[in-house]
């Protein structure tokens, strides 16, 4: 399964990924695909640079799934790349909660 | 309330000023992440799913109208224009800046407030029944005990390193409002056959992955020796607590493996080693402190029945909201005001900056400035004048806050969950919204009458799912989110924790399995039954039938 490898970053805690540029973005599209050994060893080096560099904390790699547009594999990682599944009424919220998520079908026994 | 005094001040000054001094080093690198986590978490600030989250402590539940105000204020200068309150009395933001932290917790302390021991390994924000000091049914208050626990464990320097969290809760009232057995250390004031006060002490609570109800190993200690008993718990915990496995770590599990006679022998052992000397509640300081916390003059109402009946005639919303949340207040002519946190469909626990600060001048109109923050995750207004209550509610209703639902089907707790929280195995806000649509219609929540539903999203169980009448536990299977459901669980006063019914559901059949156990409830209680007293009359039989049998 491919990954995108992520991190937070450290002053905002933002979740960033890795691009393809060995760069680090806070957009989920700009991460860079990861096939292979070759490609996760020099992702892993580059983050744990990042980590010594105190860019980032807390990289890990995270698998995509290529029946999925390429979206993270699990939900928590989903929701971690798209923001939380519920809007606060907050005025000042904003539109970070973009994504994929499907809607649940709720309605009840009758649909 | 309780009013900082120069020492109070000093040290919250020095906390700020040192931890902006560690953010700053860890931000040059002069400190790993490793070094820097534990005293990132000592001062409240996790790093969660999409950013750090800063815990705030309420000490014990109470806030001024101008802490709230503060709260309003970070809310919309630091965060995304809201807050969340949590089931240990506390409030979380979820968007913070590592970078502004040093300028948010300086921001706080110039209101007294700080985010000091809401994480970490250590003695925790102790919680308190919300409305303290003003019901007609407490024996003493218990913040005047809370301000004492809090000054004695704040950077108490031999237990900030404990094996495990710990958390105390206080109550003054046999109602426990404050769900005292499921804590490490519960309190309730009660008076003996000499009409002395003291404690009853329960040692070994708690929720999580083991829950437990705990059982009373002192049946009366006298305030006197109050810090001298606890400080005895927690050596003997700080001694014998596992250190080897976090999931085998807390309290619970040392008192279960020992007996309580054994570990309340233990304590006692330890106890008669300390000099009683070292643990002074002075009477000139337990007075100050006790002082602050009693009510100043309240106005009021030459015939509060008549001018509260009078206004319930007119305006039925608020009859209707009355009968769920108001409570009597021990002074006649006030009541207990509840400020529901969970509208209908809503994210429980959750309030804007503008609703915050809306709140805080509710408070100073209504609430001779005060507010308190439930467990349950809603707000009080602790001293209303009745003649009041149709203002206040009117107001209320305007903002959004006045939904007449507490202690009913919508009135859900629930943890962040999987939305929010890396620790989570699946989401709970939005079940617990299904939920509260499901329930939408007023007259059919109080015609189920009382029914604590609570959800979490993990086994922590920070929505307490097992102390809900009907309890709700996300887990992942096979990366998948599905609910188990339990019935039959007990917060407050009789403290029990429910059972599982059978397999779990998916995110829509969980909703189903909800509405079919209160339709069983329905179908099946007596006269007069609450949901409660159903499931104890006939146990879960009945209702696993229906969940399971049919269909």
């Amino acid at each position: 399964m491919p990954h995108v490898f992520s991190a937070n970053r450290l002053t905002d805690g933002a979740v960033v990924y890795l691009t393809a540029a060995d760069q680090w973005s806070d957009r989920f599209d700009d991460a860079r695909i990861l096939t292979g050994e070759a490609d996760l060893d020099h992702a892993r080096t580059v983050a744990q640079d990042a980590e010594e560099q105190n860019l980032n904390v807390a990289s890990y790699e995270v698998e995509v799934d290529s029946a999925n547009q390429l979206r993270p594999d699990r939900l928590r990682e989903r929701i971690r790349s798209f923001g939380p599944t519920v809007i606060p009424a907050s005025s000042s919220y904003g539109t970070r909660a973009k994504g994929d998520h499907q809607p649940l079908p709720y309605g009840g026994p009758e649909g | 309330m309780y009013v900082y005094d120069s020492l109070d001040k000093a040290l919250l000054n020095q906390r700020v000023a040192e931890f902006r001094e560690q953010v700053e080093r860890r931000l040059a690198g002069d400190l790993t992440e490793d070094q820097f986590k534990p005293l990132r978490l000592m001062n409240g600030l996790y790093l969660q799913l999409h950013a750090y989250m800063l815990r705030v402590a309420i000490p014990y539940g109470t806030l001024s109208s101008d802490q709230m105000r503060k709260l309003a204020y970070i809310a919309k200068t630091y965060d995304r224009g809201y807050g969340h309150f949590t089931t240990r009395q506390n409030i979380q933001f979820n968007w913070i800046e590592l970078s502004q932290a040093p300028d948010l917790l300086y921001d706080l302390s110039e209101i007294d407030l700080h985010a000091i021991q809401t994480s970490g390994n250590c003695i925790r924000n102790v919680t308190a029944d919300p409305y303290a000091g003003a019901a007609d049914d407490e024996v003493d208050d218990p913040r005047v005990w809370s301000e004492i626990i809090r000054q004695w464990s704040t950077l108490h320097p031999e237990f900030s390193f404990l094996p495990r969290k710990f958390k105390i809760a206080v109550t003054g009232s046999d109602a426990d409002r404050a769900a005292i057995k499921f804590h490490d250390i519960g309190l309730k004031i009660v008076r003996n056959e000499a009409s002395e006060l003291g404690f009853e002490v329960y040692v070994g609570g708690g929720q999580g992955r083991t829950p437990i109800v705990a059982p009373l190993i002192k049946p009366f200690l006298q305030p006197k020796d109050l810090l001298r008993y606890l400080d005895a718990v927690l050596r003997v915990y700080n001694r014998h607590g596992r250190r080897d496995n976090i999931y085998k770590a807390r309290i619970k599990i040392l008192v279960a493996s020992l007996g309580a006679e054994e570990f309340a022998s233990q304590v006692e052992a330890e106890y008669a080693k300390l000099n009683p000397a070292h643990f002074p509640v002075h009477d000139q300081e337990l007075s100050r402190i006790r002082d602050m916390f009693t009510l100043p003059y309240m106005r009021l109402d030459t015939d509060p029945e008549t001018s509260l009946n009078d206004m319930l005639e007119q305006a039925p919303g608020l009859r209707l909201w009355s009968k769920t949340n108001t409570h009597p207040h021990k002074v006649p002519g006030y009541s207990i005001v509840t400020i529901s946190l969970k509208p209908i469909g809503g994210i429980p626990g959750d309030a804007t900056a503008e609703q915050m600060a809306a709140v805080a001048d509710l408070a100073d109109r209504f609430s001779l400035g005060e507010i308190r923050v439930t467990y349950t995750q809603n707000l009080v207004l602790p001293h209303v004048r009745q003649a009041d209550l149709f203002v206040l509610w009117s107001e209320l209703e305007r903002l959004g806050l006045a939904t007449p639902n507490a202690g009913l089907a919508s009135d859900i707790i629930a943890c962040p969950g999987l939305d929010y929280c890396s620790l989570a195995n699946a989401r709970s806000i939005p079940i617990s919204q299904r939920i509260s649509e499901r329930f939408a219609d007023l007259e059919v929540q109080y015609d189920i009458g009382p029914l604590d539903i609570r959800i979490s999203g993990c086994i922590n169980a920070c929505g307490h799912h097992h102390a809900g009448h009907i309890g709700i536990l996300g887990v992942d299977k096979k990366g998948e989110e599905r609910y188990q459901l339990t019935l039959g669980g007990q917060g407050n006063g009789d403290s029990a924790v429910g059972k599982i019914v059978g397999p779990g559901f998916d995110e829509v059949g969980i909703v189903d399995a909800v509405e079919t156990v209160v339709a069983t409830y329905l179908d099946i209680r007596t006269e007069g039954e609450v949901f409660s007293q159903t499931l104890e009359r006939t146990g879960p039989a009945p209702f696993k039938e229906r969940l399971y049998d049919r269909g």
